[in-house]
């Protein structure tokens, strides 16, 4: 395995950011780890709170201006045609805007 | 031990089907992929292809239907592609390893299997005991009974009787993880000539199928097992979860999620966000809300499943996150 990082998890490491890996002697990737860290690297903290919500953030984010850029064309018909979009459609359109945060 | 009771073990290891301590020996499990570049684990189940300075291309190749070459009708066979590469150091060379470095110690056992390569060339059957780590174990020992098998184009039985060295007087690591390892030698730099009866560098494509170790000096007609109990023996080592769901309450996924087979030790978990290892890695996918993928921050887990899953820490109430899992506790 080459390792580019390594991050803590627990009392375990996320290798290269989506492989768990853990504390024990008797798992290889474990002396893998070993291995890079005895080789002078020195793993990343673990997530914080404060990380993991700024990531689910930009979920968020990315999941309701996904949506509103998959719902723009109801807007440009009624811009072009005049036909109304419907009031589902501009009901839900605010609340993703709502959760959307910068 | 009578006569009736010797037959009667004998039959109770052929309805098991451990006379080969090879597991997936007929290359019918290929969990990870069929073919693979990269050093180490990749494509057939617990066999491990290893290149160093050198390249190698290893897949699966399906055997014609009804072909008498090789008999009990295999599906697949292993192939390997060597590009090597000059140097001293480099190397091509297919392994796999037994788990328990007691096996076979002390006792002379014999490796058989059908191989071919590309012209006639020579490769090296070699063997490694490993004490496992934690502790303070005996060393590893090499070069255990380098034979060199010549290969021709033609698929041939070859048969390689070796003296395994007693384990009497070694120390055995803490961690559990030692093991017997079978070297297939396809390319050796001069680094390794007494591993490997100075094979000394070469490329070439070389075909394996039907590799058994069992005990004795005599190897007996390949003994082919279900596909179901190979894919139970591989997955104590690998396991690659097709699908799973797990229901999701404000940042964690409450209900467990058991492995298919308890692994042998702890195992590495790589999560994907949809089926059989594909989509995104290290994330699994909201079904039920948006379909979108969320970054796994951290989950427990144990040889017999994973217990938690963390998510995120705010946003959701009860939802379900899906995808699938790789679970690793090789050697």
């Amino acid at each position: 395995m080459t390792i580019e990082t390594v991050k803590i998890q627990g009392e375990g490491w996320l290798v290269n950011g989506s492989m768990s890996v853990p504390n024990s002697g008797g798992n290889s990737d474990y002396h893998d780890v070993q291995k890079w860290i005895a080789e002078g690297n020195t793993p990343d903290p673990e997530f914080t709170d404060a990380e993991i919500a700024a990531n689910a953030q930009r979920e968020i984010n990315q999941e309701n201006l996904a949506y509103l850029a998959d719902t723009d064309w109801y807007v440009i018909r009624k811009a072009d045609t005049g036909t109304a979009v419907p009031t589902d459609i501009l009901d839900a359109r605010a609340a993703a805007r709502l959760l959307i945060e910068e | 031990m009578t006569k009736s009771a010797t037959r009667e073990t004998a039959d109770i290891a052929s309805v098991v089907g451990r006379k080969n301590a090879i597991i997936n020996g007929n290359f019918d499990i290929w969990q990870r992929g069929t073919s693979q570049t990269a050093d180490g684990y990749g494509s057939d189940d617990r066999w491990q292809n290893g290149a160093s300075g050198s390249t190698q291309v290893a897949s699966r190749q399906t055997f014609a239907l009804g072909q008498t070459d090789v008999p009990n009708n295999p599906k697949y066979y292993s192939r390997t592609v060597v590009s090597s590469v000059a140097g001293v150091g480099n190397y091509a060379i297919k392994t796999h390893k037994i788990e328990g470095v007691e096996t076979f110690s002390g006792t002379t056992a014999t490796v058989s299997f059908w191989a071919k390569a590309d012209a006639n060339k020579n490769i090296t059957v070699e063997f490694r005991q490993y004490f496992g780590s934690g502790g303070s174990p005996t060393g590893q020992i090499t070069g255990i009974s380098p034979t060199t098998v010549s290969l021709t184009t033609s698929w041939v039985n070859y048969k390689v009787p070796v003296a395994i060295p007693s384990i009497a007087d070694k120390v055995l690591g803490t961690d559990g993880n030692d093991f017997l390892q079978l070297n297939l030698w396809l390319d050796a730099g001069s680094n390794f000539n007494a591993r490997t009866n100075s094979l000394g560098q070469q490329s070439g494509t070389f075909e394996f199928s039907q590799v058994q170790m069992e005990a004795g000096s005599v190897a007996t007609e390949f003994e082919p097992r279900s596909v179901g109990q190979e894919l139970a023996l591989c997955q104590r080592y690998f396991e690659r979860n097709v699908s799973f769901g797990v229901v999701h309450v404000i940042g964690y996924a409450c209900n467990g999620v058991p492995f298919a087979v308890t692994k042998r030790g702890v195992p590495s978990i790589t999560y994907y966000s949809t089926e059989n290892g594909t989509g995104t890695v290290g994330s699994l996918r909201e079904t039920e809300v948006s379909g979108a993928a969320k970054v796994v921050h951290s989950s427990q887990f144990n040889i017999s499943g994973i217990k938690r899953i963390r998510i995120t820490s705010t946003g959701y109430t009860t939802t379900t996150m899906s995808g699938s899992f790789d679970a690793s506790a090789e050697l």
